[in-house]
Parts: structure tokens; sequence; C-alpha cells
């Protein structure tokens, strides 16, 4: 078998073909028989190990030629992350499969309050990060075919005038179709992509049996491990790592963990193409395996080719080149399919996990911007624009590498440009580790560390990897910018003495841990941060997945509108399907709930990112995410609930005082029916007393025959008597309880009171002069009008000068009726020189039924002076007893006396009116 | 063991391997000595690795089964 150029190339193309096809049955094969051979934890595992690239291929043989043990570094590190998967790796799946993360970007988005800014920076910063690396592998396959073409004897065939730099950029354009036909075919709504998954772990496979062909292959030459490292020692290289374990292997080791994890492509297939959980579990054993495996022929073919090879021998090559110079054509074939593999693999894988990026925090995110209306361009498909969108990126990725590979062409070694892009990513980690694990890390100082630890790494790392290609860049790392020796890329903050690589991991991870922590104390998490970061946290909990950020309601056209859009026709209308199905509704009249709409979110979010499904969303769900406005409107809802609680209180306050007066009120019921029960009772009383008498002298003239005439003239006599008696009091009491319920009809009208007093004294004429009592007029108004009703006016005078006369006492009776005018007033007063009015029962006189102590003797209801009292105020005057108890008593009636007005009109003068 | 006591086990064995391959530990097998005509520090290192992957395997058969029993994003969709 003669090798050449043109056959490798043929070779080379008839494997991507190969790799196409495997890519396509395994899309269909998953398509058809979901959780077939390409979801086992096999296949995920060989996925993973795209980590080895033709940096591992190539690059570790030439690592370890220059610097022995140092190689296994970069495969230690990721193998204790996955010893260790249970606590971070684990929690990294989870918590994406929760949260339909998509990247890198989204995560750190997603966990920091679904910042839009955050994702963009993360995602340039990983493009630019990534372009070294990819600028590597341009390198690995441009040199493997170089090497092949230089030693083949037929010279260098169709290669014939193509320099190394025009084959890079062909290997760039090449990989860049490649790339697009396998990874942008469709936009999956988890960015899954099974078909491509399988082609990587065939590759695996190839890169690994190519790998270990050629180290039994070169144990086999060597005539075993004892005999490689004897001559090794013989020809006076260092086979014992005398100065491996430095700041340098620590520093790899630190760099190769981190970019297991931070890496873009090793997140893709680690994290976003796992589909169950439990494949972790498998790769956490076999991809250390897959690794240690890998590993295990390094150092024997890199001495054997240090020991054989001429010098100045790019040991990068020894995996091609030992088979080359043995003649082994087949396995140099073989090795450099191995190497392509590794290469393409990789090449693939990083850009579509770019791509994925760029179109989903900047791409998706600028459209969104630009059509502010609904959010969507009208006839516009969205799906074509993300596609177009990626496969734009792809190209951008690789022009880049290739760029990086342009400028830096002067340098051989390949594992220190991978190295420059593991420290550039490993930048994420710490906002990462902070992600899982750190409830108050908030977004502002995530940006503000990510930014640090960049600027540091472009400045103590990238920078310097220019300096072979730019004699300014030389001149900068010499002596630092304008001549200041402490910004020295290499030296920074006058740090001399530990090697560049550590230098540069020191400083940046240094500053970025320290702006995170420091910056996360000193400022404040957003609402939706805060929401956002117990979810991370609690992701192993079972609430935590019922918790929905974004509330409020939605027309389910609206939403499906999007849906269609961003996951196309078929999934939109299974997705509304389902939930129609579980709503026992129809698909028209579906009122989408709030654990829908985060469904539908997560969906979204697995196309086009956390942030820009947030962001689509919110546009047409009212209510939006937890916004200041909803924060407000709690608040609001709040305070409404602190003003109707004391609203409650003024009216129990009201209703308090309600019940007091109801109490008063009741008081008086009862005092009121105490006195109805008392009157009641003294009408009783004074009825049964005539009606006693009434009977008992009745009884006596049925009875007795032989009364004598004059016996039975007396009883009769009496018996009338009682019946008038009787008769009196009955009107009585009808008379006043008329007055006091206001019934009886009443009229007031100018009358002269004087006239009513004249009446009044004539009537008792009679009865003065029988009990011998004087009455005299002292003193007299003259013509008074007051409004009255002249009779009623007179029977209460003449009520006043019958007890007056009556309950006299006195041994020469005299009474006094004198009326006089005070100021608008008129005034009458009967005064006499009786025994008066004790002052105990002063209070009481005017109650009914109330007779004192004098009047027990006489006849009477007692009704008298309240009837009077009663008369004289619906007369608006007032009746009152005056006098003190020594000096008999006296009684006064005032009342308002009319007053003529100009114009003839009357009215009367009420006293304080 | 109680799930507690594995996932701790877990985690000292993950501590473990770290400290194993940091200074100052990997620096007690960096003496010029060959066993088996290869350097110590590698057999060291490599003995190491793969202790790990058989420690790993370990783990993962016995660490707690409680992955979701059904992953959505895996099945229901190509």
């Amino acid at each position: 078998m003669t090798l050449t150029a043109d056959l490798v190339i043929a070779t080379a193309v008839a494997y991507v073909g190969l790799l196409f096809l495997v890519a396509y049955l395994g899309d269909r094969a998953t398509r058809d028989r979901p959780g077939g051979f390409l979801r086992s934890p096999f296949v995920y595992t060989l996925s993973i190990s795209v980590y080895c690239t033709s940096w591992t291929f190539y690059g570790a043989v030439g690592s370890a030629a220059r610097s022995g043990l140092e190689f296994a570094t970069i495969y230690l590190g990721p193998t204790l992350v996955f010893v260790g998967w249970w606590f971070i790796l684990r929690r990294l799946v989870r918590i994406s499969h929760d949260q339909r993360i998509t990247s890198i970007a989204d995560l750190l988005s997603s966990r920091f309050g679904k910042s839009s800014r955050l994702a963009v920076l993360v995602t340039v910063l990983a493009v630019i990060a990534i372009a070294p690396y990819i600028a590597l592998q341009l390198k690995a396959v441009t040199s493997s075919i170089e090497a092949i073409a230089g030693s083949s004897i037929f010279g260098r065939g169709s290669l014939e005038g193509w320099g190394e730099v025009g084959m890079a950029l062909g290997v760039a354009a090449g990989m860049a179709l490649f790339t697009i036909l396998f990874g942008t075919r469709n936009v999956d709504a988890k960015e899954q992509h099974h078909g491509v998954v399988a082609a990587i772990a065939l590759e695996a496979i190839v890169k690994l049996t190519a790998l270990v062909a050629v180290g039994m292959f070169v144990l086999y030459s060597g005539g075993g491990l004892d005999a490689i490292f004897t001559r090794a020692e013989e020809a006076g290289l260092d086979i014992h790592a005398s100065e491996t374990f430095g700041d340098r292997w620590v520093a790899t080791l630190l760099l190769a963990a981190a970019a297991i994890i931070c890496l873009p492509r090793q997140f893709q297939v680690t994290v976003v193409e796992n589909s169950d959980e439990s494949h972790l579990r498998t790769a956490s054993w076999a991809f250390p395996g897959y690794m240690l495996l890998m590993s295990l022929f390094i150092i024997p073919i890199a001495l054997y080719g240090l020991t054989t090879m001429p010098a100045g021998s790019n040991p990068d090559m020894f995996t091609l080149t030992l088979p080359l110079a043995a003649g082994q054509d087949g396995l140099a074939l073989f090795a450099f399919i191995g190497g392509f593999s590794s290469a393409t693999s990789m090449i693939i894988l990083e850009s579509i996990a770019l791509s994925i990026m760029v179109s989903n925090h900047i791409v998706v995110p600028v459209m969104l911007r630009l059509t502010a209306g609904d959010g969507i361009g009208e006839g516009q498909s969205v799906r074509r624009l993300i596609l177009n969108a990626r496969r734009l990126s792809i190209i951008l990725i690789l022009f880049l590498g290739f760029g990086y590979f342009y400028l830096t062409r002067g340098s051989d070694a390949l594992a220190p440009i991978g190295l420059i892009s593991f420290t550039g990513v490993a930048q994420f980690l710490p906002a990462i580790l902070a992600a899982l694990f750190w409830r108050d890390a908030s977004t502002r100082a995530a940006i503000a560390a990510i930014s640090v630890g960049f600027l540091v790494w472009l400045w103590s790392s990238f920078m310097p990897s220019f300096a072979s290609s730019s004699p300014m860049v030389a001149q900068i790392m010499a002596e630092g910018p304008f001549g200041i020796a402490w910004m020295r890329p290499q030296a920074l903050f006058g740090l001399i003495g530990l090697e560049p690589l550590a230098h540069a991991v020191f400083w940046s991870l240094f500053l970025n841990t320290s702006v995170l922590v420091v910056g996360s104390l000193v400022t404040n998490q957003s609402a939706l941060e805060h929401v956002q970061a117990a979810l991370f946290l609690n992701v192993f909990s079972k609430s935590a997945s019922e918790t929905n950020p974004l509330r409020g309601s939605a027309e389910a056209d609206d939403l499906f509108l999007i849906a269609r859009r961003v996951l196309g026709h078929e999934r939109a209308v299974t997705i509304f399907s389902e939930e129609a199905k579980q709503a026992r509704m129809a698909w028209t009249s579906l009122e989408p709930s709030s654990a829908f709409i985060h469904r539908l979110e997560r969906e979204l979010a697995g196309s086009i990112g956390a942030a820009s499904a947030h962001v689509m969303l919110s546009k047409v769900v009212t209510g939006s995410a937890i916004s200041l406005e909803e924060v407000m409107q709690m608040a609001d809802e709040t305070q409404q609930a602190i003003e109707y609680s004391q609203e409650l209180e003024r009216t129990s306050s009201q209703l308090r005082a309600t019940a007091e007066k109801l109490e008063v009120a009741n008081q008086q019921l009862r005092r009121v029916d105490q006195q109805k029960d008392e009157f009641l009772s003294q009408v009783s009383h004074e009825v049964r007393t005539p009606m006693t008498a009434i009977r008992a002298f009745s009884e006596i003239l049925l009875s007795e025959d032989d009364l004598d005439a004059n016996a039975r003239q007396r009883f009769m006599a009496t018996i009338h008597k009682e019946s008038l008696r009787l008769t009196s009091l009955l009107d009585e009491i009808l008379d006043l309880s008329a007055l006091e319920r206001g019934e009886r009809s009443w009229e007031n009208r100018p009358v002269n009171a004087e006239e009513s007093v004249d009446q009044a004294l004539q009537v008792c004429d009679a009865l003065a002069r029988h009990s011998q009592t004087v009455v005299q007029t002292s003193q007299r108004a003259g013509r008074s009008i007051v409004l009255a009703d002249s009779d009623r006016l007179s029977q209460v005078l003449i009520n006043l000068i019958s007890n007056a006369i009556k309950y006299n006492g006195a041994t020469s009776p005299e009474i006094d009726v004198r009326s006089r005018v005070d100021g608008t007033n008129y005034i009458v007063e009967v005064a006499d020189n009786g025994v008066g009015i004790p002052a105990q029962e002063r209070d009481r006189i005017f109650d009914k039924f109330y007779r004192g102590r004098l009047g027990e003797a006489f006849a009477g209801a007692g009704l008298g002076l309240p009837i009077s009292r009663e008369i004289v105020t619906r007369m608006n005057g007032n009746l009152e007893l005056v006098s003190d108890g020594a000096n008999g008593a006296c009684f006064r009636i005032t009342l308002p006396m009319l007053v003529q007005k100009r114009r003839g009109r009357t009215s009367i003068a009420v006293p304080g009116v | 063991m109680t799930r507690r006591k594995i996932i701790a086990a877990a985690l000292v064995f993950a501590i473990f391997g770290v400290l194993a391959v940091f200074p100052p530990l990997v620096v007690l097998f960096r003496y010029d000595f060959r066993v088996f005509g290869v350097p110590v520090e590698n057999l060291y290192i490599f003995a190491l690795w793969t202790l790990l992957v058989i420690g790993a395997r370990l783990f993962s058969q016995i660490l707690p089964h409680d992955e979701p029993t059904r992953v959505k994003r895996g099945d229901d969709a190509p």
C-alpha cells in the first residue's frame, strides 16, 4: 500500500461520508425507536469522550515528549469531576432538565435572573476563548496531512502549490460545510442531536482504537515498556518527573477539571444531550476508564519517538510519523483517520454548541427587540431565521479559529494553544459553582466577575500567544504597556517566579472569584433572580419544579402562534392537544393555566434559550413575571387589606357605641316597663277601693230586707259617690294617657290668660268658703295674650287652687293667686300658707298616683298634677314647684306671651329662641 | 450503609482522589526508581487512575437511585 496525500484526502472525505451516513441512520433510528441503542449509557459515554481531541491524539504525545507526565493532568482533572459526579454533574443535569437549559450561557443566564446581558457576555467570551482551540484542530489536521505528504515518495500530489495556510483554510472551509450539513438541518426543541451523537460515538471508538493500535505497535517495535524506558534513560532523557509536580501541574489539573464543566461542547454532550440521568452513573466510571486507555500509551509513544526519530522531528506528530517511518502505511492511515476523527468531532460539536449560544442569546434577542410589537416578525419563520443564524455563526467560529491559526502559525506545539482556551472558559467556573451552590450570588456580581476574569485572561494568556508574530506584543511582554512594569502580562502586579500558565490561571481565577464574592455581598438580587436561585438550589426537593416564575394569563391563540413559530406546527399542536386533553376542554376554548404557560416557556427555552423564551412569552402573558408592577400590586393588596381591617375596626367601634346606646335604651325600656307595671298596679288598686265599697253596700242592700229607709238612703248615696269617684278616676286616666300619647286633638288659640284665672277663682270660690280659706289675689298682670286652650288652662288652675285648699292644713288657711309678666313670659303663681311639701317628696309630686303623706287621707287618685303638667307642656309652658317647704307650697305656671308683629302676623316668643 | 453514609463515602472518595493527585501527596512518589521497568511516579499515577475508575464503578452502583423515572425531554419527541 502506497500512502499519498491524495489517498489520505480521499480517505478523509470518504470517512466524512460514512459519518454522515451514521448520523442520518442515527436520527432515523431514534425517531423510529426511541430508547434504542443510541440512547444507551455507553453511547452517551462515548459522546462525552469528544473531550479527547487531536490535542489528545497528537498533542498529548508532544506534551509527554516535552514535559513528561504533565499531559496526564488534562485527563486526571475530568476524571476527578466524574468520580465526584454526584455532587456537581448530577446537579447540573437535573437543573438543566428541569429548566430546559440549552447551553452554558443559558444556564448562567437562567440562574442569574434570566439576564440577557449575562447570556450575551458568556456567548461572546466563549466564542473568543474557543478560537485557539479550533485553531489547534486545524493545525493538527493540516500538520498530519503535511506529515504524510512530506514523507511520500510521490510528493504532494494534488496538494502541490498549497501552503500550510492554504491547506488550513481548506480544512476550515470543509469543516464548516460538514458541520452545517450535520448540525443545522433542523431546530430541535430540546437541542438534542441524536444523529450527531451517534457519529461522535463512532469517532470515539475509531480514535481510541487507532491510538491503542499505534501504542501496541510501539510496544512491539520497542521491545516492551522496560526496554523503551531503559533506552530513553540511556539517551539522556528525563524519564522521571523531576520537575513535573510544580505549580504548572496544579494549574493544568485545575484547568482540566474546570474545562470538562465549562467547555461549551462538553456541556452540550454531558448535560444537554443527556436523555436519562442514570446514564451519568455509567459515564462516571466509563469516561475516566476511556481516558485512562487513551493515556496508557502516550508516554511510551513519546519516548520511543524521541529515541528513534531523527532530531528535530515534531513530537506532536509521532503518532502518525512512527508508523510511517516503519513503513506501516496501513497503520499510518488508520492513525491519520483517528486524528482526523478527534479533530472533526471536536469541531462539529463545539461549533454546534457555540452556534446555539449565538443564535439563542444574540440573534433571537436582537430580532425580538427589532420586532417590538408582538415579538414575532410577520410571515417570517423564526425557525428558518434561527437555522440561518446558526449556519452563519458556524462559519464565523471556524473563521475565527482560522484567524487565530494564521496569526500564531509561528508556534509549533499543540498543547499550549489548548491550555489558552481552557484558561478562557475556566472563567465561567466560579459563576457556575455559585449558581449551583450559593443562593446569594447576584447577576451584577457574576457579570463583573466574568468580565474581570476574562480581561485578565485576554491580557496574560491570550495576548502573549501572539508574541511570536507581533513585535509590539513581544515588547509589551518584555517591558509592560508604556513601560509600566507591574502590568507585564506574565508578571502582573510584580508577581514573578510563577510559570506563565499558572500565573494567568492564578490571577484570572483569583480576581474573578473575589469580584463574584464581594460583588454578591454588596449588591441585591432582583425578585426573578431570587426565584431562580431558589429553583437551582432546591432542584432536588419535590416541590421545586412546581414553582412558576412566569405567572399571569394569556390567550391560547397568542401562545399557539408563538409555539408554532418557534417549535414548528407539529410540535405546537402536540403540546396544545395534550393540554386540551388534560383539561378536558375543547381545543379552541382552552384557557392556559399558569402551569401550562410554565411548561410552554420551558419548551421554548429548549429552542431559543431561557432569556429569549421569557421575553417572548412575557409579551403575550399579561401579568408578566414577578415584575416591579406585580410587587407593587401585592403591596397595594396588602395596603387594601390594612385599610379594610381599619374599616372593620371603625365599624366595630360604631357597633360598640350602638350597643351602648341600645343598653341605655334597654334600661329606659325596663324603667318604663316597671313604671307601667306600677301604674297598672296603682290603677287596679285605685279602682278596687271604690269597687269594694260599691259591692259591699250593694250586697247589704240586696240581703238585708229590714233596713230602714235612712240607712238605705245613706248606702245608696255612698254607692253613688264611689261610682262618681270611679268614673272620675277612669276619666283622668284616659285623659292622661291620651295627653301623653298625643292622641287628644289640641288647638292652641290666642287667649287672655287672666280670664282663665278669673274663671278658676270663681269655680273654687264655693270650695274655699266651705273650708274657710281666704283666697286673695295680691298681684294681677292685666290682659295677657298667650297661645293656649282656655278651658284646659282653667282646669290646671282649678286643680292647683283646689289642691291648695284641700291640703292646706293651716289653722287660718290662706291662698294667694298672683300673676305677672316677666319679659316675654306670663307667670301665674298659686301659693298657700300650709305645711308645704317636704323636700323628699318634691321630686315625686308630679308622678302619677303620688299623693304624698297628706294626700293619703283625702280622696283623689293622684293624677291631678301629672295631668296639669302635661297640659301646660302642651301649651309650650312650664309647671313647677318653686317654694321651699317652710312657707307652704307655691306652684308656678310660666307661659310664653304672644308677641304682635308689625305686619300683623303672630308668633310665639319662645325663650331662648 | 445508610443513604447518607454512602453519599458521604462517595464525597470522601472524590476528595481522596483530589488530594492524591495534588502535591504534596503526589510528590511522595517522586524518586528515581523503576518497578517492572516503569518509573514509579508513572506507575503511581496510572495505578491511582485505575483505582479511581474501579471506585467510581462501585459507587455508581451503590449510590442512591433517585433519578426521575422518566426524563421528559428524552422521549416525547424525535
